[in-house]
């Protein structure tokens, strides 16, 4: 049960849900509430003033310039999974949005939401990562662009400071395909491990690029470097992805859900997989 | 409304508000509310609104009992705060349907599919469903089940719902058309309404009304005055409870009284009536003198469980009582601690229990110990294995709640709560904890949401909240938490058995053996210690012809939750043993599993069979059943479909679980000299009414299985008359019964039913009297047909029932000696047991390189007896089924060392979800029962044994090559990794 001291307020504009943010110890955003609110009731997270985004307009639609795709913070993940753009363009990114919580949960769970919890097995910050994706904070200091891999520092922990809003995420053009792949804890429908890659292709057909993203496996989503699985064809890639993922060194933690040791080895299983989605991706 | 605006959207000037004035459109009309900022959406809904059809089952998103709709898309409402709502659009289950009384067609496919069982999960899953169909309104089964992932229900699998959903689909596309076009008349009524009588899969009487929301739970009741109790486990294992302050949750805001076992010390600890006989037993005293005692309602002086209740906070609202728990103080001394049975039978473990030195509550044995000992020295192949049953939570979706009214006017106590045994709960409530009147005490169970077994008792809250309202002058509610839920609740299973089984190289099994050790937690439960004596002891053979069976077990009290029956209970830890024990066997002598179960099975020639373990088999065919269900999976030729598997890098399995599960409790001696201290008849009451309508009062207790449509349908068949008029009552001691014995381990149609049965019949019997008296002709000339009395040979000539009831009611005219009115009582206590029996098989995939297990094919073949509504009966066996797969790949209940318990949710404790599940393919052959008079077998739980044994086995299959025998359930993907690892180890060193 929530506390009763816990107080609420809607503001209209983004300035000042920002001044109530910076100005109140304890305050925190609330956007889809559907991580926030069951913390607060487990008492695993607490507040005294949630700020509720609901009100805050133009923070919510995908919109595309150049070849950046832009998704507003207020966006669901439903429409986020729904969306043939996305997923024509960004397929680690839907397929991210598409197995994160269940689809009730993806009525109400934003994109800002599901970023700004810092849940150390995040299904979107995943894919962000892998896709290089920046997330767009809004606060006391005017707007500042965070590197996906820099979001989340540890469990429930992330780099915004007090006052800070994630307003968007913007995922550059990507110039080959991408997956997302996860196992899934049968309790929580959170990842035991999931993981994100990036695959771009030379004229040859050959990997010209692999950029990969680790989720659930540690304290927070991690990138690890594909380099090494560069000049193969895909599904070459994908063969050696476990290798790959062993010599970045995961530090990988034990809890009732998995072993420290299984994570590990599903991290390098999940790489292959993602990277062979990936591939089957770029022949369309 | 701009007061709510200015009041949300004010900026920082004023302190931020703990309150939030909120206007919404709620089922199409207005609806304003103060709400608390932290008041969720559904609390709302539920308690300010009093749209109680909204269920709530975790407060955390998991469960989606909850779910409406919000701004016009499905949306979990505990994950919702009330505030975020003002202004927003809201859909209940109460608003979905176009009204007048109409089902909205979704709600008509989900009753005609047989979707709903307790019904407590199904509004939020229609409104789930609603949701699904207008975005994507041809899905397929795969998608569905993909959606429904939102969605847990407990008892009845998701099976039905997935086929309700597409017929639901359908309806739809079949509407739209229609009304395109011209209106269809009468579409979708049959050319000819459906037989009712038994064998007709007639949709349930309960359905509509849960389907609405309509139905009350006991948390929907509405009584007026009610204060709110919250209970304070305790979050230590064992320790000593050196002081207790309550002063400050005494000052907290709303707080009527705190209480602790220095506050009703007069009051008697709970008793336990399942004491086996002719065994050294070492319970709690209990001053009764009459039975031992069990758990104090609030724990004196030391805790020994994380549950044990240490106070009990009663408040004007559930949020106030529960915010004050934080602010008792108690301070403990802890006391080391043990949670593993072995562990706490050896030397020097710390000891639960004075009375009961190393934890010993008893040590239990059935069979001739010698005889099989020297079976097993004298056979060609001995295979000995441990298996650990493990524990499990029946985890429903609706948690545990009761409330009591003390009338201080009458002297009449009230308890509503949501149990199994009605007047069981009176009798023991009155004779044993409160000592009150009998007569005084009304219990009352309202609709029920699942239970799995784990309602099936007397449980401290219930006398407490009695206790509280006398004290307090007020109703004392009392609803249990999810994580309450996982402490306040019997768990189930947790058997160690050491196995040994033996043979001959040809295949024929002639000696088992059983030492087993039976974690029954902190406390005796009351009727807890049968289960892992007569109900496993007794099982152990199986469908077998074993010569010289032994099995005896230790139960022992540890550091945990206290341990009950779970559905399956006893049948289950013994099934599985044995069909794991003859899968090692077979392996053992490079035997298929499936020929040794065939050289070993009880033949239908040998029935009635003695399994020298006290159980008499009723009737038969095993091996028939087998047959049947290996043809059906294509048993003898999966090598294609195993290459398939192969090259996708899974590893098929299949795996066979073959069971005879003791059900139909029970003939009552036979029941009291296996310990129950308590008859085990059936009892009913049938009144034909003045009108003409039949009314039954059942001893039964449905919760989900529908007895007021089967009933109705016996009654119908020997009556010839509609089921609609006939009316079935139940779960109110103030209704028409003597007592009634309730509903548990699959007892009722047989039991019950045939009491309903006999008293049907007794009916017939007097109607026929009185027709004889009236017409002046011989009974033996009159026939009972089609609701009428008539002439034999001359239909015209004769009485309705109606007619007859209605001269019964006058009285005018009466034979010597016949009482008016047309009513009958009846008590059916059966001669013996009755044994339903099946094969399941189990088709999985092994993913070589993660360990996950995903079940693709399962094939059921069950007896259950004569069956009266199929439709019902598949429903269970897929809820059957369901749980059998959480136990074989999900479900384990964990402690740490220090017996704190780490699964209390269903994040943490997982259990089945409609995509974890394939469609089961369900068939039946139908051997009546030779001991009640419907020839009707138990159907309830009796299935679930099988099936971990059978999805097991299926994992074990597809490892075998690589020499792996054994696999530890549930067998979870990292489980199965590390199988897999051990293995490529073992081959490569």
């Amino acid at each position: 049960m929530i506390p009763a001291n816990l107080a609420y307020q809607a503001p209209a504009t983004l300035a000042e849900a920002i001044a109530l943010l910076a100005g109140t110890p304890g305050a925190t955003v609330l956007a889809g509430g559907q991580s926030l609110i069951p913390a607060l009731t487990t008492g695993r997270a607490s507040a005294s003033l949630l700020v509720d985004l609901r009100r805050v307009p133009g923070l919510a639609g995908i919109t595309r310039s150049g070849g950046t795709l832009r998704v507003g913070a207020a966006t669901t993940l439903d429409a986020l999974a729904s969306s043939a753009e996305v997923a024509g363009g960004w397929g680690a990114l839907a397929d991210a949005a598409r197995a994160a919580g269940d689809a009730q949960v993806r009525n109400r769970a934003t994109v800002g939401g599901s970023l700004a919890a810092g849940h150390p097995a995040g299904d979107l910050i995943a894919a962000a990562i892998a896709l290089g994706g920046v997330v767009v904070a809004a606060g006391p200091g005017g707007e500042r662009r965070i590197p996906g891999a820099a979001l989340v520092v540890g469990p429930y922990r992330t780099s915004l400071a007090a006052g800070e809003i994630v307003v968007a995420l913007e995922v550059p053009a990507a110039s080959g395909a991408s997956a997302y792949v996860k196992q899934r804890h049968p309790g929580s429908g959170y990842a035991i491990v999931g993981v994100a890659a990036a695959v771009a292709t030379g004229a040859d057909g050959a990997v010209s690029a692999v950029a990969l993203a680790i989720t659930g496996a540690g304290d927070a989503p991690v990138a690890v470097d594909g380099a090494a699985l560069a000049g193969r064809s895909p599904a070459e890639a994908a063969t050696a992805a476990p290798d790959t993922v062993a010599a970045a060194g995961l530090r990988a933690t034990t809890d009732l859900a998995a072993s420290a040791e299984y994570r590990a080895h599903l991290a390098g299983v999940l790489a292959g997989r993602a990277i062979s989605l990936a591939g089957s991706r770029l022949a369309r | 409304m701009e007061h709510a605006a200015r009041k949300a959207g004010a900026g920082h000037e004023a302190a931020p508000a703990t309150t939030v004035d909120v206007t919404l459109t709620v089922n199409g009309e207005p609806r304003s509310a103060r709400v608390e900022a932290r008041t969720l959406l559904v609390d709302l809904l539920r308690d300010q609104l009093g749209l109680t059809g909204t269920k709530s089952g975790c407060d955390t998103g998991e469960c989606g009992a909850c779910t409406v709709h919000l701004d016009g898309r499905s949306a979990k409402s505990c994950l919702t705060l009330a505030a975020q709502a003002d202004g927003a659009t809201v859909t209940t289950i109460e608003g979905l349907a176009p009204g007048g009384g109409a089902l909205h067609p979704i709600q008509e496919a989900f009753w005609k599919s047989f979707a709903v069982q307790n019904g407590y999960s199904t509004p939020g899953i229609v409104m789930s469903v609603a949701d699904l169909l207008e975005r994507n309104p041809h899905p397929s089964e795969p998608e569905i089940r993909d959606w429904l992932d939102g969605t847990l229900t407990r008892i009845s699998g998701y099976q039905n719902v997935v086929r309700a959903v597409e017929a639901a689909a359908a309806a739809m596309d079949q509407a739209a058309a229609s009304s395109a076009s011209a209106p269809a008349a009468d579409a979708g009524a049959p050319a000819t309404p459906p037989a009712e009588g038994i064998g007709a899969s007639i949709p349930t009487k309960e359905a509509p009304e849960l389907l609405t929301g309509a139905a009350t739970f006991v948390a929907d009741l509405k009584v007026p005055g009610a204060l709110d109790a919250a209970i304070l486990f305790s979050d230590r294992a064992h320790a000593r409870i050196a002081r207790i302050d309550t002063s400050r949750a005494k000052a907290m805001p709303g707080v009527v009284g705190v209480f602790t076992a220095a506050d009703i010390a007069g009051l008697m600890p709970m008793p336990v009536v399942w004491v086996p006989k002719n065994v050294e037993s070492h319970f709690p005293p209990h001053p009764s003198g009459m039975v031992p005692g069990g758990q104090s309602l609030l724990a004196k002086d030391v805790v020994r469980f994380v549950g044990d209740q240490v106070a009990v906070v009663v408040a004007e609202t559930r949020a106030q009582a529960h915010d004050a728990l934080a602010a008792i103080e108690v301070d403990y001394e802890p006391l080391p601690v043990v949670t593993d049975a072995i562990a706490a039978t050896q030397e020097g473990a710390p000891q639960l229990h004075e009375a009961a030195p190393n934890n010993l509550l008893m040590h239990w044995t059935t069979g001739d110990k010698d005889a099989a000992d020297a079976a097993i020295a004298g056979a060609e192949v001995v295979v000995k294995h441990r298996f650990v049953n493990q524990r499990m939570m029946a985890n429903t979706v609706e948690t545990r709640g009761s409330i009591g009214r003390f009338d201080a006017a009458t002297g009449e106590y009230t308890l509503w709560t949501n149990v199994q045994p009605t007047y069981p709960v009176r009798l023991l409530i009155s004779l044993y904890v409160l000592g009150i009147p009998y007569s005084k005490l009304r219990v009352i169970v309202p609709n029920s949401g699942g239970s799995q077994g784990s309602k099936g008792y007397l449980y401290a809250d219930a006398p407490l909240v009695l206790h509280l309202s006398k004290v307090l002058g007020r109703p004392v509610r009392w609803i249990d938490t999810r994580a309450g839920l996982a402490r306040s609740t019997v768990q189930g299973r947790d058997q160690i058995q050491d196995v040994t089984i033996a043979g001959s190289k040809d295949g024929r099994i002639t000696g088992l053996s059983v030492t087993a050790w039976s974690n029954i937690g902190a406390y005796p439960v009351i009727n807890a210690p049968g289960q892992p004596t007569v109900l496993v002891g007794r099982s152990v053979t199986g469908q077998y012809a074993i010569e010289h069976p032994f099995y005896e077990v230790n139960i022992v009290y540890t550091n945990t939750v206290p341990v009950g029956p779970l559905r399956g209970s006893g049948r289950a830890e013994a099934t599985y043993l044995i069909e794991r024990a003859v899968d090692l066997f077979a392996a053992r002598i490079g035997k298929d599993p499936a020929e040794v179960r065939r050289l070993n099975q009880v033949q239908p020639d040998q029935q009635p069979y003695d399994n020298r373990l006290g159980w008499t088999y009723d009737s038969g065919d095993y091996p028939a059943a087998l047959e049947r269900a290996l043809a059906k999976v294509g048993y003898a030729d999966l090598d294609g479909r195993r290459a398939e598997a192969k090259a996708r890098g899974k590893r098929l399995g299949v795996g066979i679980g073959s069971y005879v599960a003791v059900a139909g409790v029970g003939p009552s001696a036979k029941m009291g000299d296996a310990g129950l201290v308590s008859g085990t008849w059936g009892s009913a009451v049938v009144r034909v009414q003045p009108s003409g309508e039949v009314t039954v009062t059942t001893g039964a207790q449905p919760h989900g299985q529908s007895q007021e449509t089967t009933f109705a349908q016996i009654v119908a068949n020997e009556l010839g008359i509609p089921t609609a008029y006939v009316s079935v009552s139940h779960s109110d001691t103030n209704g028409a019964l003597y007592y009634g014995q309730a509903s548990y381990g699959s007892r009722s149609l047989s039991v019950e039913g045939s009491a309903v049965h006999k008293a049907t019949q007794a009916i017939k019997a007097k109607a026929i009297a009185m027709v004889s008296h009236l017409f002046k002709a011989p009974p033996e000339y009159l026939v009972f047909e089609n609701g009428r009395v008539h002439v034999a040979g001359n239909v015209e000539q004769g009485m309705t029932l109606q007619q007859i009831a209605f001269v019964l009611w006058l009285a005018w005219d009466l034979p010597p000696g016949m009482d008016p009115g047309l009513e009958a009582s009846a008590y059916f206590d059966p001669p013996d047991f009755n044994y339903p029996f099946g094969t399941h098989v189990a088709l999985v995939e092994v993913d070589e390189a993660t360990g996950q297990v995903d079940l693709v094919r399962y094939v059921a073949v069950d007896d259950f007896g004569v069956v009266v509504n199929p439709g019902v009966v598949d429903g269970q066996t897929h809820g059957n089924i369901a749980l059998g797969v959480g136990q074989a790949l999900l479900e384990e209940v964990r402690y740490d060392a220090d017996g704190r318990l780490l699964t209390d949710s269903f994040a943490t404790y997982p259990i089945p979800r409609a995509s974890t599940l394939p469609s089961f393919e369900t068939e039946r052959t139908e051997t009546p029962s030779p001991v009640n008079p419907l020839g009707a077998k138990g159907a309830g739980d009796v299935s679930n044994p099988a099936v971990a044994p059978a999805v097991v086995n299926a994992v074990v299959n597809a490892l075998a090559d690589l020499g792996i025998e054994d696999i530890a359930t549930p067998a979870t993907p990292e489980r199965v990794w590390r199988a897999l690892q051990a293995a490529s180890k073992g081959a490569h060193a």
